[in-house]
């Protein structure tokens, strides 16, 4: 039997539906009355930043994501948005994985930050492997879960990423879940970094929005925010409000993660609602801050954040206010931002990515 | 190569109440520039519409779009440009073509143009003075180097700097000054982050003087992508409003290393832009 076909079968029994409907039952939660009837101007939204726990079982993953959602709840949040990868804790219910695990961090540990950067570069067969194995049970487990609370509590959540198999490919995707526990949509990770396209993962080409009670969302994934391609369609498509989970495989620097979400969110004017994934987990060491984003002119500081946490590892819930109204009029009065040129525009995509002189012939 | 950005502040524009004045800085900057042993100089954004509208610096843009005339500005720095070996961009300057205006900058060495821009995006109050939006994008190779424009108001718009990035430019050279409150995160919302979007070099060069009773700001600073810059924060030289002149030494071939590490254009999805059609006037 391949390692794959193990461990999917390994994961299904572990992940059981049942278990997890049995689990959340015992949870007790509240659900609130009025999940649709939100001022836009006014919209409490909570992102996570946490760190990679593995679990020895599915009921302990479900109290972590819970503990979130409780907290996101307390404080009358209408979303919460999960990290990227945010079933690395589920890895824990891999045979061994702790061991595994401890010895591969340590092992890093050991080397420079630099190596490490430069072994995530290396291919890894059985990376793709153990992924393409767990991400069936996966996926339908974090679904499950995350419909439950979301229904269970009455607001809209953001699963995270995880993996998708679809038609024998793997990608990067992550669903929204209505206060109705139903599923929204489902987006997959559009642009990859190169250990993504090392392991396998296969890239997403197409993106919808979806129309919330007080604005139109899309959720694109972690490098996506690295390309100002991603956020001009957001915005042509409709969007105000931005997801975006993220785990960054890198030593964390300021400057780094000033590459992402908060320059998107000042050229293409939307709201930019950030959660990350950070620790270690197989050698590999994450970090990055949760945080909500807006144009400058907006923020009280005039510096385009509403809320950053404060530390770029360990377990933070961002909480902040949206005001689409705001949002809008600071679109019409922006000085630098709005302006089209048709004439430049048109035949943009043949004339820079595919033209004579453009990317795919001069690389 | 060699890059310098020159940045003046307000109390040195205010001094200027010449034509001759300013012809006479920009000289003393460029044997400055040269004296620094720099290939490349850049002065700051609107430093030729400052120079044609020196007579009437206080009255409103309106007036002077009657009687624009941007040949005697260049002119001169053509002249300039013939007493030293340095490739030039003296700012921008007000192009009038026919009934239009636009705001236009060029390179300039040995008395020739090498390349001219104009500015492709209008910022608000660019609308309101009812200028001309340029169509066209111009990369240039020079000394080896291929070296486009993004002016002012278009690092505010990173199509620009893709359509250059992807055209394979090495060198960005960047004119700019901002209107509004000083605000250093919305400078760096314009070129540092084209900057690490695109792994290009750029210098930009700041306008810290006044057109038309408006006030403009801008920092100088000499960008490359992080992993090449020592603090890792992607720059190699700011004026941080300190210096007037900053410099830094440019090496492809470790930027070449850099991209090697982080190759951001390698993993542009076009089927992606394709199939969403990006720009398709839907909005």
């Amino acid at each position: 039997m391949s390692i794959e076909t193990f461990l999917e079968r390994w994961f299904d029994k572990k992940i059981s539906l049942k278990k997890i409907e049995h689990y959340c039952r015992k949870l007790g939660m509240r659900k609130r009355t009025y999940v649709n009837n939100i001022n836009s101007e006014n919209i409490r939204v909570s992102c996570v930043q946490r760190q990679i726990q593995p679990v020895k079982n599915i009921e302990g993953y479900i109290d972590i994501l819970n503990d979130f959602v409780k907290r996101a709840v307390e404080k009358d949040s209408r979303i919460i948005v999960f990290p990227e990868y945010n079933f690395f804790d589920l890895l824990g219910l891999i045979p061994g994985f702790s061991l595994l695990n401890r010895y591969l961090n340590r092992k890093a540990l050991r080397v420079s930050s630099k190596c490490r950067e430069s072994n995530k570069d290396s291919n890894n067969p059985f990376a793709s492997a153990v992924f393409s194995g767990i991400s069936r049970p996966v996926e339908k487990g974090i679904k499950k879960i995350i419909s439950l609370l979301a229904e269970g509590y009455g607001l809209y959540i953001y699963t995270g990423s995880y993996l998708l198999k679809e038609k024998g490919k793997i990608y990067n995707a992550g669903s929204l879940f209505g206060p109705d526990g139903h599923c929204i949509g489902t987006q997959k990770k559009i642009h990859l970094t190169d250990f993504e396209e090392r392991i396998g993962i296969e890239r997403g080409t197409e993106m919808e929005v979806y129309t919330l009670p007080f604005g139109k969302v899309v959720f694109p994934i972690c490098m996506d925010a690295t390309y100002f391609e991603t956020f001009q369609i957001a915005r042509e498509l409709g969007a105000d409000l931005i997801i975006l989970p993220i785990a960054n495989m890198e030593e964390y620097n300021m400057w780094k993660a000033l590459r992402g979400i908060w320059p998107r969110v000042q050229e293409s004017y939307v709201y930019g609602l950030k959660a990350s994934l950070n620790g270690w987990i197989a050698g590999l060491h994450f970090t990055g801050k949760a945080g909500i984003f807006a144009p400058l002119s907006i923020t009280p500081n005039k510096d385009g954040v509403v809320a950053l946490s404060s530390h770029h590892e360990g377990n933070f819930l961002i909480t902040g206010e949206l005001n689409i109204k705001r949002l809008y009029e600071a679109r019409n009065r922006a000085e630098y931002h709005g302006d089209k040129n048709p004439d430049f525009e048109r035949g943009y995509i043949e004339k820079t990515y595919f033209g004579v002189r453009g990317w795919n012939n001069g690389r | 190569m060699k890059v310098a950005s020159i940045e003046w502040q307000k109390s040195e524009w205010e001094k200027i109440s010449k034509r001759e004045i300013l012809i006479q800085k920009i000289e003393e900057y460029l044997e400055k520039a040269v004296e620094v042993q720099a290939d490349v100089v850049v002065f700051p954004g609107f430093t030729g519409c400052f120079y044609q509208q020196i007579s009437q610096l206080k009255s409103g843009l309106q007036e002077l779009k009657k009687e624009i005339d941007s040949g005697e500005y260049i002119e001169q720095i053509r002249n300039l440009s013939m007493k030293y070996e340095i490739i030039l961009c003296p700012g921008s300057y007000w192009e009038k073509d026919g009934q239009r205006i636009y705001h236009t900058s060029i390179i300039i060495l040995n008395g020739k143009i090498l390349l001219k821009q104009r500015q492709i995006y209008l910022a608000r109050w660019e609308r309101n003075l009812g200028l001309s939006r340029g169509v066209v994008i111009n990369l240039e190779q020079i000394k080896g180097w291929k070296v486009g424009i993004v002016m002012s108001t278009d690092v505010f718009y990173p199509q620009v700097s893709r359509m250059l990035a992807l055209m394979g430019a090495d060198l960005v050279l960047s004119p700019v000054g901002f209107i509004g409150e000083r605000n250093q995160a919305l400078q760096i919302s314009g070129m540092w982050q084209n900057v690490q979007q695109n792994s290009f070099f750029a210098v930009e060069s700041g306008f810290n003087g006044f057109l038309g009773g408006m006030d403009f700001w801008g920092e100088s600073m000499v960008h490359a992508p992080l992993a090449m810059t020592e603090a890792e924060d992607g720059w190699l030289a700011r004026s941080k409003g300190q210096q007037d002149l900053v410099a830094a030494e440019l090496d492809n071939d470790l930027r070449s290393e850099a991209i090697s590490r982080f190759d951001v254009l390698s993993q542009l999805n076009p089927e992606f832009y394709r199939r969403m059609k990006i720009f398709g006037g839907r909005s």
